[in-house]
Parts: C-alpha cells; sequence; structure tokens
C-alpha cells in the first residue's frame, strides 16, 4: 500500500508525500502520480521519503522512468528524508549518482 | 477343401507387400490385414464363416490382446480408472444402443427385438484397432486415451449380456429368471475360480518359473495361463477375451507383468494378424457392389451418429477438443459386433442380406478407423479451435524425459538416491527378485525384466527417455544390455558402469555417453551429467530463435544470435526472483545451471559460424561483441552464483539481513535496466545506466564501513561475508554497464 499526497504550486513544483512501501505492487500508483504532474508541467518533483519504509527494484524502476520522462522538459525528481534502508538501496544500485537527496524538505525544495 | 500351403504363403507374401507399403506412408498394419484377408478371400473363395479352426486361431489374436490390456489393468488400477469404465462407458452404450435401436426399428421397420439387438452391436467399439493404435502412439496416457480404454472396457464386458440377451429372445424353452440365475452362477463360478488361481497359484508358479532361468518354460507357463484362463470363461459361457482379460489382470499384481508383456508381444500380433485377416475374408465383394449406396450411406449414418453420442456424453467431463477427439476414435464398430450379428444371422432374427450389409458396413468402419484415429488432432483441429495452453498440456502428458536405470544393486541404489535427490523422474529395472523387493520396499517405480529385452526397453519408453543407465553388476549384462539398446536406436545414449579401463574398448560400438568406474563417486559424476543433459534437452526445447538458423544467411545468423543471448539476462532475472522468493539454494542453482547450458548452445553457434563461413568485416566485428557479451554474461552468472550464497548467509543474520534484500533489490533495478536496453535500445536509458554503473564506489565503500564499524558488532565471519559480498555487487556493476556498452556498439550498426 503506498499512499501519496501531491502539493504543487504555479512554478512547476510538485511535492509528492509518499507513505508505506513502494514495491511491485505500488509502482504503478507512483508512475500514474508522475503522469498527472508531468502533464500539468512539473519541472521538479519533490518525493518525500520520510514515511516510506521500503523501496524495490521496481520502485527504483519507476523513479528512473519518471526521471527520464522529466528529463524532456529539462525537469528533475529530488528526494529527502530517506530511512537507513532505503539509503543502502540508492548506494548499492548506484541510483545514488542519479539522483540528488536531501536530509531536509526545505534543502530539496530551495536548492536548485 | 483347398491347399493351405500357397494360401498361407499368398496370404504372408500380401500382407507383408502391404504393410510394408503401408508403414511407408505412416499407416498401421491393421488396414494391410484386413485387405489382405479380403483379396484371399475373394481369390481363393474362403469365407471364415463355418470355419472354426480358422475362427478360433482368430478370436485368439483378441484374447492375447485382451490379456495384454489385463495386464495394465491391476484391480487398483481398474478402481482409479471407475468413471471412464462404467460412467462413461455405461453412457455410451445405453446412449448409442437407445439411438440406433431406435433408428433401426422406426425408420427401418427392423422388428423390436431385433432392434434392440442392433443398437447394442452398432454402439461396440474395436478394441483390437484402438488400443492398438492408442498403445502404438503412446496416446493410451492422454485424457482422450484413458476415456478410450475405459469406454472400451466396459463394452467388452457388456457383450457378455448382449449374447445373453440374444438368448433371452431367441430361447422360448427356458424362462427369464432361469437364464438371469445360471448366468450369474457361471459368472460367479468362473470369477472365483479364475481370481483363486491368480491370487494363490501365479505367483508361485511364475516364480518357479522364473527359477529355471529357461526362456521357454517362461513362454509355455505364459501360453498355458491365457489359454487356460480364457478355456475357463468360455467353458462357463463367456467370451475367450474376458477370460484372457481376467488373467491379464490377476498377473498385473505381480512383479513378473512386464517380462509377461514382453514374452508374449510376438504372439499377440501374430495372432492378432491373423484375425484382422479373418475379418477381411468375410468382406464379401458381391453383397458390396450390390448395396454399394446403402453400404456407403449407411456407414457414414452410423460413424456420424455415434461420433455426435459420445460428443455429447462426454461433454460433461472433458473439454470440447477431448470429448470430439475421444468420440472419433470410437466411432467405428467393432469386431465384437461381427459376432453379435453372426449370431442375430445364425438364430433368424433379420433378413440375411440385411444382416450381411450390417457385416460389411462394420468391417467398412473398422477399415477407415485408422484413417480417422491417425488424424484425429487435424479432424479435431478444423472442427474446434482451443486455447493454447489446453493444447500443450495435452502433448506435455505425452512426452517422455525420464531416465532408465538398470539394476538395483550397491551402486544402483546409489544412483537411484541421487536421481531422487535431484528429482530426476526414473524408473529402475531388474532381473534380481531381491532387488526388486529392495525398490518396492524404497518406493521405487520399478519394474521386473531383463535389461537386455528390447521390448521390455520399449514398454518403459526407451525412445523417450533421456539416458539410461546400466548399474549392472556383471560386465557381460552390460555388453547384452549396450547390445540391445543400440539395436532399439544407435541414438539413444548410454551411461554405464565398468569394472575397470581394461573393458572400456568391449564398448566402443555403442553409443555410451559416459563409462565410468567407482561407487560413490561414479554416482555423483553421473547424476550431475543426466542432470547437464536434462536441461540441455529443456533449453534446446525452449530455444526462442536459434531453434532454426542457417549458415547461408550469416547476418540473419547474427541478429537470432543477437536475441537468442538476450534470453541469457532474463535467466539471470529469474535466478534474482529466486532469492527474493526465498527459494532452496538448489532451485536458484537450477537458474544458473540452466544459464550455462543455454550459453553453451549460444557460444557453440557463434564459434560454428566463424569457423564455416565467411563474414564481412562488419559481421565479424558484429560477432566479436557479441562474443565478448558472452565472456561477460558467463562472469555475471559466476560473479552472481556466489554472491546468492552470501546473500542467503547474510539473510540468517538480523545485522546483515536488511543489506541482503536491498542487495538483491537493487542489482535487479540495474539489470531490468540493462534488459531494456537489450530488448530496444535506449540512448538515454544508456544514460542511466552509464551514470548509476560508472566506478564511483562511494556509496559502496560507505555501507561497508559503517557494516565494518564497532557499532554494527560483525563477528569475523560476518566481517569476511560483507567484504566478499561487497565486492561480488562491485563486479556486477560493473559488469552490467560493459555490457550495455556493448549493447550501445551494437545499437550503432557496427
Amino acid at each position: 500500500m503506498l499512499r501519496i499526497e501531491l502539493e504543487n504550486d504555479d512554478c512547476g513544483l510538485h511535492v509528492m508525500r509518499l507513505s508505506g512501501a513502494l514495491d511491485g505492487l505500488t509502482y504503478l500508483d507512483l508512475l500514474k502520480a508522475f503522469n498527472q504532474s508531468i502533464e500539468k508541467e512539473a519541472k521538479r518533483i519533490v518525493l518525500d521519503m520520510n514515511e516510506v519504509d521500503y523501496v524495490s527494484s521496481a520502485g527504483l524502476r519507476v523513479l528512473l522512468q519518471g526521471a527520464k520522462a522529466l528529463k524532456e522538459t529539462e525537469g528533475e525528481i529530488v528526494l529527502f528524508g530517506m530511512n537507513s534502508g532505503v539509503k543502502e538501496v540508492f548506494s548499492l544500485s548506484g541510483f545514488k549518482t542519479l539522483f540528488r537527496t536531501f536530509s531536509s524538505e526545505y534543502d530539496a525544495v530551495s536548492t536548485s | 477343401m483347398h491347399n493351405l500351403i500357397p494360401i498361407l504363403i499368398a496370404a504372408v507374401g500380401l500382407a507383408t507387400l502391404l504393410n510394408v507399403v503401408l508403414k511407408k506412408i505412416n499407416m498401421p498394419t491393421v488396414i494391410g490385414y484386413i485387405c489382405t484377408g479380403a483379396i484371399i478371400g475373394t481369390v481363393f473363395d474362403i469365407h471364415v464363416h463355418g470355419n472354426e479352426t480358422l475362427e478360433h486361431i482368430a478370436e485368439f489374436g483378441v484374447v492375447f490382446l485382451m490379456f495384454s490390456i489385463g495386464l495394465e489393468f491391476s484391480v487398483s488400477h481398474l478402481k482409479s480408472m471407475k468413471k471412464e469404465v462404467f460412467l462413461f462407458g455405461l453412457l455410451q452404450v445405453g446412449l448409442c444402443a437407445a439411438v440406433f435401436a431406435a433408428i433401426s426399428h422406426l425408420i427401418f421397420d427392423i422388428e423390436l427385438k431385433a432392434a434392440i439387438i442392433v443398437g447394442f452391436g452398432l454402439a461396440l467399439s474395436s478394441t483390437a484397432i484402438v488400443l492398438k493404435i492408442l498403445n502404438e502412439t503412446g496416446k493410451i496416457k492422454t485424457e482422450v486415451g484413458r476415456n478410450s480404454l475405459g469406454i472400451l472396457i466396459f463394452q467388452d464386458i457388456a457383450v457378455i449380456p448382449i449374447l445373453l440377451l440374444i438368448t433371452i429372445f431367441t430361447d422360448t424353452g427356458r424362462s427369464l429368471s432361469e437364464l438371469l440365475l445360471s448366468t450369474s452362477m457361471n459368472a460367479v463360478l468362473a470369477l472365483g475360480i479364475l481370481i483363486a488361481i491368480g491370487k494363490l497359484a501365479l505367483g508361485h508358479i511364475f516364480k518357479a518359473v522364473a527359477g529355471t532361468n529357461s526362456k521357454e518354460i517362461y513362454m509355455g507357463s505364459i501360453l498355458l495361463t491365457v489359454v487356460g484362463a480364457s478355456y475357463i470363461a468360455h467353458h462357463f459361457g463367456f467370451s475367450y477375451s474376458l477370460g484372457g482379460f481376467i488373467a491379464g489382470m490377476m498377473i498385473a499384481d505381480t512383479i513378473y507383468k512386464y517380462q509377461v508383456e514382453a514374452d508374449l508381444i510376438p504372439f499377440r500380433d501374430l495372432l492378432l494378424g491373423v484375425f484382422f485377416v479373418s475379418v477381411g475374408l468375410q468382406i464379401d465383394f458381391n453383397i458390396v457392389a450390390a448395396n454399394i449406396v446403402a453400404v456407403i450411406a449407411l456407414g457414414a449414418g452410423v460413424i456420424l451418429v455415434k461420433t455426435l453420442a459420445i460428443f455429447c456424453l462426454l461433454l460433461f467431463s472433458s473439454s470440447k477438443k477431448v470429448a470430439l477427439k475421444s468420440a472419433i476414435t470410437l466411432c467405428q464398430v467393432g469386431e465384437f459386433s461381427l459376432v453379435v450379428f453372426s449370431l442375430v444371422m445364425a438364430n433368424k432374427m433379420m433378413d440375411p442380406t440385411a444382416v450381411q450389409i450390417l457385416m460389411v458396413i462394420v468391417i467398412a468402419s473398422m477399415v477407415i478407423a485408422p484413417f480417422l484415429i491417425n488424424n484425429v488432432e487435424f479432424l479435431s483441429g478444423v472442427l474446434i479451435k482451443s486455447k493454447i495452453e489446453e493444447e500443450a498440456l495435452d502433448q506435455s502428458s505425452m512426452l517422455g524425459g525420464h531416465v532408465i536405470l538398470c539394476g538395483f544393486g550397491a551402486f544402483g541404489r546409489v544412483v537411484s538416491e541421487q536421481l531422487d535427490e535431484s528429482r530426476i523422474n526414473h524408473v529402475v529395472l531388474t532381473n534380481n527378485t531381491e532387488s526388486f523387493v529392495k525398490a518396492k520396499e524404497s518406493h521405487k517405480t520399478v519394474v521386473f525384466g531383463e535389461p537386455d529385452d528390447r521390448d521390455t526397453l520399449e514398454r518403459l519408453k526407451i525412445r523417450d527417455a533421456m539416458s539410461v543407465i546400466l548399474a549392472l553388476d556383471d560386465f557381460e549384462d552390460v555388453k547384452k544390455a549396450s547390445a540391445s539398446i543400440t539395436l532399439i536406436d544407435p541414438k539413444i545414449k548410454i551411461i554405464a558402469k565398468i569394472p575397470s579401463e581394461e573393458e572400456r574398448h568391449e564398448l566402443e560400438d555403442f553409443n555410451h555417453e559416459l563409462l565410468l568406474d567407482g561407487n560413490q563417486q561414479t554416482a555423483t559424476v553421473l547424476v550431475d551429467q543426466i542432470n547437464r543433459s536434462r536441461l540441455l534437452t529443456k533449453e534446446t526445447a525452449t530455444l526462442q530463435y536459434l531453434d532454426d538458423y542457417s549458415f547461408d544467411n550469416p547476418g540473419e545468423t547474427i541478429q537470432k544470435i543477437e536475441r537468442e543471448q538476450t534470453r541469457l539476462l532474463d535467466v539471470i532475472s529469474r535466478s534474482f526472483n529466486g532469492l527474493r522468493e526465498e527459494k532452496d539454494i538448489m532451485h536458484i542453482k537450477a537458474f544458473h545451471d540452466s544459464f550455462k547450458v543455454l550459453s553453451e548452445i549460444i557460444g557453440g553457434v557463434i564459434t560454428e559460424l566463424m569457423s564455416s563461413t565467411s563474414l564481412s568485416p562488419k559481421e565479424y566485428e558484429r560477432i566479436n561483441i557479441l562474443l565478448d557479451n558472452q565472456h561477460q554474461l558467463i562472469s555475471m552468472n559466476d560473479t552472481l552464483e556466489k554472491l546468492g550464497h552470501e546473500l542467503k548467509a547474510m539473510k540468517k543474520d538480523d545485522k546483515t539481513k536488511s543489506l541482503s534484500e536491498m542487495t538483491v533489490e537493487g542489482l535487479d533495478a540495474i539489470l531490468l535496466t540493462l534488459k531494456d536496453i537489450a530488448g530496444d535500445y535506449d540512448e538515454d536509458d544508456m544514460l542511466m545506466l552509464e551514470g548509476i554503473t560508472s566506478n564511483k564506489k562511494g556509496g559502496l565503500f560507505r555501507i561497508r564501513e559503517s557494516y565494518l564499524g564497532a557499532e554494527r558488532d560483525l563477528d569475523a565471519s560476518g566481517k569476511s561475508l560483507l567484504l566478499s559480498s561487497t565486492n561480488h555487487i562491485d563486479r556486477l556493476r560493473s559488469l552490467f554497464g560493459q555490457i550495455g556498452s556493448n549493447y550501445r556498439r551494437l545499437s550503432e550498426g557496427v
């Protein structure tokens, strides 16, 4: 189960607050949310990972797909608030080199 | 009386000639025999009716057939098929008899009693033809085979009440109750005698006979059993063949079943041939010529009505296609119908010409039957389109892929245990009573018989077997069995244990895949070899692109290699899933072994292509990239196999459990990206893959540092495991990147 709450402003900043597991059962929900944001011309998607306890390979792939789609409009996905397990999977897979990660929401939103 | 010798020479010569031609066009020999009978009967003016000796000889063909069917039918087997025999059989005979009786009485104005007998007669199908073809084609074990066999068994039992019915309709001297009482008493007596002999004496007789080690005495005892049982049944008013069937059932429960069957087959087939010739002799071409339109129209009508009736009743329990295939298989009228109609004629229940027409229809339907049964797949496919899964299921039940293990001594037992551990389906064949008992006690599938007996080996479907293992103590037995197997098919792979290297040259003429000496170690190597062969067969069978390639078109073959190679990534992906789903290590090992075999096949085609064809510089460059990919993929599989063991071990420790799980997810994510690139190249995907696999070890170093630090408190083996696994993760990431780069070069049209 993955809950997604979306907050967006008029400048193309979309903050998605996720809670639950991002895995083979839920990745489509996030993909749908990405597509809706891209349709609304999102430039920067900020993922609040504070309440995400698990990310599987399917979850990582959907992040890649989102990043690929946003790249066409020179947008990006950034993340903050990852727990140690999620950080480990990012480090092990090398995804840390593709996505900028922050410790606080303020940094994630304000750093350009 | 005709001079018998020229007739015999003509009949045997003609039958041989016709059957050679028929075999060439893949048709059953039944037709050859019937045609021989028809031609010989016309030329020499012989008719089977009234020739009691010929009738009896011919009938014993069916007796031996029923005996061999009985061998397949132990009492427990009959219980397991009670639905097919007693439900489907009863419904089929009842429904078809009612329909044909109604048509005969209402449309053809045949007197009611005669119409009922005609109905029952036409309801019967040909056990001799149907079972012979189903046995020959191995379809007896399919659902269609089970349905057909069950119904035919019931029909054979139903012959008794049908014959009784004729007696009731024509016997005016005795009352119905008297007839029923005497028949019941005879049935109880006949069954009682046969079962008592079977249960109490047969096992002991065959044990004593087997102890003499004389084939001659063994054959004599089989003949005595069959002929004796059929005589007892006949004496009490039942058909000879029912006696044969019960005798077979009695032996089915003993260990001598397969050996008896193997020794019996030449007799059975020869006598069945005589039976079919006798069927042909009954064709009177004058009646056929005079009533040709009626014969064709009525024959077609009978086949259609019977097909429709069987199809409708089987629809309740089988799929449409299986119901139709079973209906087509059983749509002909059988040999017992000829007996029924002969009695109708003898008892003057109907006009003799009408009965002759009926008999010609029966024979015509028997001639057509092999064509219909052999083309049942095509016919049912035209009429009903079924789902692919259903088809596949039907086919798979006919596949072999087992191992035949000859011998169950000390070595054979070790081999059998290891085969069980590797979950390889195998059947033990032994001629030693003690070994047989031991195998039975160990719940093995075991058959009592000679390992060099070709018929026994054929019964065990040696042609479909993955391999034959000769685990025999006596080297002479190894040689004899090797010779028999080579005679059956020189391509069958044999694995044998030999006493020492000196004997190796004596087996050079046979197709031995492996010759070994020693015991425990031999068994291990041997089972590994079998495992490998099994995987090779499986992977070869599932090749998607390289199942068909030609060196005449190297460009196309290179493309096929490229596609097949991407399937190696699928196999690796499945092993990731195995790690995630917590499958046992043997299960995951199977994926790695599968990978090795598939990559060996692909590697073989690459080498063959490079050595047998002249390639353009561009094609050489392309194949060089594929060769490099091949090396990287093999390295990836090896690394992953080692990492899999480490991750399993790490999962057992709470301190490293999460890391183990995250590693699987992280690496799988990279692999999925690589699979996308391999399947349909996209530069953006490639750039991402480059990003995540670039040699920036920061992340991995930090994880290693944190786990090796004091706060995690890992013991020495935990630390060693962590170091080794992170090295393997690093190696895998690098390999993913290198393979991705190769796909980029291929996409650039090198």
